[in-house]
């Protein structure tokens, strides 16, 4: 495994592609932990300038423990795309310059091949757990009103909820990256993908009631582990935890993904 | 002598396309062996073959003895058609790779590149060589884990002239050093400069199999040049030639058996012609080839 991991990062490491866009990533994530009270601090003072009393949206608990492992996570993932995008980038790259063979042929059994890239989606997404941690930790401990060993650790399993989130969606992308084996053809359709034909069955099959939908949508089923904890700052009930079935149907897609690709690349002329 | 690669009965067939088509051979400990074939005869389809990068519709082959896997190719060192490496990486991290993946240590990339005299372009991209540093690196490739057999596809492709000779002197050294080496071309010379067997392949079907020294064997084919109006005659009527035939201002003769150049020359010189240019032609592959693929088409099918 750290055989495969190692092969894997000095084939990205010095690819000036990978590197912008996973610099973008975490930039990105950066930005969005960070950012959220500047951007009250600045709502405040617009809501000032307006003369608009009693709003104060600093007050907004964004930061509070145990909330904020919620609350990250569940904004963390929607940049999700820009890392499967490198991901992609980089499996699409075998293909195109035909280095998925030569690998083949010099001792990398077609199972391994896949192995290292899903072991490297794995390192990416467990990468971006903990550096997500860190900033809650940080952020949290500034923000925080009340701050104790028990509040930090309550709702701290998002972290790896979020990470599973995002090793699935990675996995993901490398089977639409396996299947497409064109780099930009492959980003479009997984943009589409994700933002166009899931939202629109979804949206239909919700306005008709049908909740399962949900389910049957693998990027929906993903970022449904997490749900968006924003509605309670408006005093509505949100379920601000993680249910079996939910996790089980992420589960189901990570093998699935995982077995269609293997499938597919073992039964390949390369 | 122990067997390194065998095919048995091994087809490929894409559609209604037969790739390779029932083909069995062996290459022993040793061998340089060379796959001979037009364009599109199948032989870059059974080295990918027997190389696990493409899946076989029937058929079995073995290297070593045993069913492959991904530990036998670590024992070869392999190169199909042009040369593979991350174009955006050097030729260092290029090695790198491929030691991590056959699990050798990074020590031998100084010896490879110091072996195809690629030195001084270690440090540069892949993708600023020229067509002979790529294939040369290739070699290097090959070359990192020792390999106890080497499968070249058309290794000296796109060179010039001396690139050319340069891989052919490293072929001969490392052919020379006991490895098996299976080499695919269609430069037929250059099969015959190096291999010590050889096989053609004719649309997937194996058509011939044997050694190279046995191609010159056979009939005895002598040149003659003189200046004599009536030199063809004179030669039929030697009887000494199975077959006589004119080529622009020279002739050349299929002898019969029990004679040879010494023979012919000594009956010109009695009928009072000095021959200017008298040579005995050995059979060169390329005939032996030619003539292989003439009988297919003529007696095949």
């Amino acid at each position: 495994m750290i055989r495969l991991l190692k092969i894997e990062l000095q084939k990205v490491r010095p690819s000036r592609s990978f590197k912008v866009l996973a610099s973008m990533y975490f930039i990105a994530l950066t930005l969005i932990c960070v950012g959220v009270m500047p951007f009250f601090q600045y709502l405040k003072s617009r809501l000032t300038d307006f003369d608009v009393d009693g709003i104060d949206p600093t007050i907004i608990p964004f930061y509070e423990f145990p909330d904020i492992w919620q609350n990250i996570t569940s904004v963390a993932i929607w940049f999700k795309l820009l890392l499967g995008f490198s991901l992609i980038y980089s499996i699409t790259n075998e293909f195109s310059y035909r280095t998925i063979r030569q690998n083949v042929i010099d001792g990398l059994s077609k199972k391994e091949f896949i192995m290292s890239k899903i072991i490297m989606a794995g390192f990416l997404s467990v990468a971006s757990a903990a550096f997500l941690l860190v900033l809650g930790l940080i952020t949290g401990l500034i923000y925080s009103t009340e701050v104790s060993l028990g509040l930090i650790l309550e709702d701290i399993y998002f972290i790896p909820a979020f990470a599973l989130q995002l090793f699935t969606f990675l996995v993901f992308t490398l089977f639409v990256g396996s299947l497409i084996k064109k780099s930009i053809i492959s980003m479009g359709i997984l943009i589409f993908w994700t933002l166009v034909v899931e939202n629109v069955i979804w949206g239909r099959m919700r306005y008709l009631g049908q909740d399962w939908i949900e389910y049957v949508l693998p990027v929906k089923a993903i970022n449904q582990l997490v749900h968006i904890p924003f509605p309670k700052y408006a005093l509505q009930e949100v379920q601000d935890f993680i249910t079996i079935p939910e996790l089980a149907a992420v589960l189901f897609y990570l093998g699935l993904f995982y077995w269609a690709t293997t499938r597919l690349i073992s039964r390949r002329d390369l | 002598m122990d067997t390194v690669l065998s095919i048995k009965n091994l087809s490929k067939h894409y559609g209604r396309i037969k790739a390779i088509d029932n083909l069995s051979l062996e290459v022993k400990k040793g061998n340089v062996y060379g796959i001979l074939g037009p364009n599109g005869s199948g032989k870059t389809t059974t080295l990918g073959t027997i190389l696990s990068v493409i899946n076989q519709t029937s058929g079995d082959f073995e290297w070593f003895g045993k069913p492959a896997t991904q530990n036998t190719r670590k024992r070869i060192g392999a190169i199909l058609e042009h040369p593979i490496f991350y174009p955006y990486l050097t030729g260092v991290q290029n090695l790198k790779i491929v030691c991590d993946i056959k699990e050798v240590s990074y020590d031998r990339v100084e010896e490879v590149l110091k072996l195809v005299d690629l030195d001084e372009r270690k440090e540069s991209k892949f993708k600023t060589y020229s067509l002979g540093m790529k294939q040369r690196l290739s070699i290097a490739s090959a070359m990192l884990c020792d390999p106890e057999v080497l499968i070249l596809d058309e290794p000296t492709n796109g060179l010039d002239p001396q690139g050319i000779a340069e891989i052919r002197d490293l072929i001969m050294d490392i052919a020379n050093s006991g490895k098996t080496i299976i080499i695919a071309s269609h430069l037929l010379d250059e099969v015959q400069k190096v291999c010590t067997h050889f096989c053609v392949l004719q649309r997937g079907v194996l058509i011939h199999d044997g050694l190279v020294e046995d191609v010159g064997k056979g009939d005895v084919i002598v040149e003659v040049r003189a200046d004599a109006d009536n030199l063809l005659e004179i030669l039929e009527q030697s009887e000494m030639a199975s077959h006589v035939k004119r080529e622009l201002d020279k002739y050349t003769l299929t002898m019969k058996s029990g004679f040879a150049s010494k023979e012919i020359n000594e009956y010109l010189f009695k009928q009072g012609i000095v021959a200017k240019h008298l040579i005995v032609k050995v059979k060169t592959l390329e005939k032996q080839f030619l003539e292989i693929l003439a009988e297919q088409k003529g007696g095949g099918k």
